[in-house]
């Protein structure tokens, strides 16, 4: 099996309060996996588990060594930030990564430094780096050892959209050299552009575990006309079989494989003048909504 | 393990306030020395060199300071939880930390005795000698120093055994600092009460409060009448104490969620 991670049966309690029910999942070789759900859906301490951090009853396993809370085989293989960058304000950003980093690591220090922009600070003392700054210097620290698993825990918190960007980039070629991510995001449009598998928490639960394309496919694609008439527009579209939503607006739902070339004809043949038609695309937040809310 | 203790060691190494504790007690130790020189009445010089010019004191209040941040310390930069995901070990990131703390220990006593006889020879060159005898006509200078600072490092570690202990179970280091200075100064507080107590209650000479007089009994062996307890008692006491409020300390760091 190429797994990386292996998560069976993951238990946590907090005194009586049970924040995590039994909770499998798996994450391969090379995938970048997020971890969606509300707050105090239970992701920091999915993490935390895995990472040995707190107590927890089932099986890890990374690379196929079992986490115990005190003892794991595969530790050296794996970065992790969570929650938030834990920085020493007497060091510089510089110093944090030369402490962290193997002797076989000490070379890509610099690469990593251009990679995320962080030239122009590295080099002060971090007690008065920004909350942007200390994000990225937690992400280099995760990163600098070229670890088999990466967790990041909110990873584009603070991060201005260039920063964004260039951490995209950064996590997409990493992926693609073989390092599996679990990230959790709470913005869903970016965590679109990037994971390749989506697991979807409800107060502890699993409620959905699958690939990206294959949620998003399964949801609905919404289409919003704007017409010289749009009321006869919309009864000429309920006329035709089309699922009309609720208010003011002429907004239909396609099913599966339907296009809007059709609708477009019927509307144009009945002298309806089509000003501008909104398509509302797939989207990662409209589908983890109906998740969690059902 | 080396690992750790290298991170250790680099932390210690790259903070300000290490080298600035270090000159500030350089400094009180030389004003010490002038002092005495000039007023040797109050202030007596041979009496002064063996704490090696108050250093010793300082040391051990500088150890406590360290002992209470070592572990709380990264708690508070958020940073324990590096340090775990990158070893996954509690017992060896705490034995890291206490190796840290020891070979601080060493150096700062080494360092602090080698710098009163530098102090000694600039100033006192003429004055007295390391091998002259003491009243008492058998110890001679050099050694009551020597078991002096070996005492003095002995029964701080006792107390610095008690300040891991209590920052192992809490996050904050406030109280830890509190319960070390308190405990380094207990036996000025409240030694009276306690030698009272030892001697309505015999069996309470061995706690770890009167164990702390080590010191005091190497340079006043009248003091076993109050502390009930023999120099080589004292030592065994010290030793027993350390080891076992280390082994509580791990124990319940090891079990530490974070
Ligand atoms: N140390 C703790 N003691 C007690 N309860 C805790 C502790 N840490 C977390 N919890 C509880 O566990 C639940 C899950 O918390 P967790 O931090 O994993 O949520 P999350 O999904 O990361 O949320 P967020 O999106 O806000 O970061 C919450 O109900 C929280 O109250
Ligand atoms: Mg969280």
């Amino acid at each position: 099996m190429n797994s990386v991670l292996s998560v069976q049966n993951l238990i946590k309690n907090f005194k009586s309060n049970q924040v995590l029910h039994n909770v499998t999942f798996n994450c391969k070789k090379g995938r970048i996996v997020g971890l969606i759900g509300a707050n105090g859906a239970g992701k920091t301490t999915i993490m935390k588990s895995i990472l040995g951090l707190v107590k927890s009853r089932g099986a890890i396993k990374i690379n196929g060594e079992t986490v115990h809370f005190n003892h794991a085989g595969g530790v050296d293989s794996v970065g992790a930030l969570i929650e938030y960058p834990g920085i020493y304000p007497y060091l510089t950003g510089k110093e944090h990564l030369n402490m962290l980093a193997t002797n076989e690591n000490k070379q890509a220090i610099s690469k990593l430094i251009s990679d995320l922009k962080m030239a122009g600070y590295i080099d002060k003392r971090a007690k008065n780096y920004s909350l942007g700054m200390r994000q990225k210097l937690g992400i280099a620290m995760a990163l600098v050892n070229h670890p088999d698993l990466v967790i990041l825990d909110e990873p584009m918190n603070g991060l201005d959209p260039q920063a964004t960007y260039d951490l995209r980039q950064l996590i997409l070629s990493r992926a693609q050299a073989g390092t599996t991510f679990l990230i959790s995001s709470h913005i869903l449009s970016e965590l679109q552009k990037l994971a390749n598998d989506v697991i979807v928490l409800d107060k502890g639960r699993i409620v959905r575990s699958t690939t990206m394309g294959e949620l998003l496919s399964k949801s609905l694609k919404r289409v919003i006309f704007k017409t010289s008439d749009d009321g006869r527009a919309k009864s000429i579209l309920q006329a035709s079989g089309y699922h009309l939503e609720l208010g003011s607006q002429v907004k239909i739902t396609l099913k599966e494989g339907e296009g809007i070339e059709e609708a477009v004809k019927q509307l144009t043949r009945r002298n309806v003048l089509i000003e501008d038609i909104v398509q509302e695309n797939n989207d990662l937040e409209k589908v983890v909504l109906n998740l969690i809310k059902g | 393990m080396t690992t750790l203790f290298k991170q250790e060691l680099y932390k210690l190494i790259k903070r300000r306030s290490t080298w600035v504790c270090i000159v500030g007690i350089m400094l009180i130790a030389t004003l010490l020395a002038i002092t005495s020189k000039l007023y040797p009445q109050h202030f007596i010089p041979r009496e002064l060199f063996v704490s090696n010019y108050a250093a010793d004191t300082f040391v051990a209040l500088l150890l406590i300071g360290s002992a209470a941040s070592i572990i709380s310390s990264e708690y508070q930069y958020n940073t324990m939880k590096n340090i775990v995901c990158q070893i996954h070990s509690r017992p060896k990131i705490l034995l890291a930390k206490w190796l840290l703390l020891f070979t601080y220990s060493m150096f700062l006593y080494l360092w602090f005795s080698g710098f009163a006889y530098f102090n000694k020879v600039i100033f006192f060159r003429n004055d007295y000698s390391l091998t002259s005898l003491l009243r008492n006509q058998k110890t001679s200078l050099w050694e009551y120093w020597i078991e002096t600072i070996f005492s003095n490092f002995l029964t701080t570690w006792l107390v610095l055994s008690v300040v891991l202990l209590i920052s192992a179970l809490f996050k904050k280091s406030n109280l830890a600092i509190t319960v070390g200075v308190v405990g380094y100064f207990a036996i000025t507080i409240i030694g009276k009460v306690t030698a009272q107590l030892i001697q309505r209650w015999h069996f309470l000479k061995w706690n770890p409060i009167n164990l702390l007089n080590y010191s005091a009994q190497i340079a006043q062996p009248a003091m076993q009448k109050i502390t009930g307890l023999n120099l080589d008692q004292l030592f065994v006491g010290n030793l027993i104490y350390i080891i076992l409020f280390m082994i509580v300390g791990m124990w319940l760091f090891s079990n530490k969620e974070i």
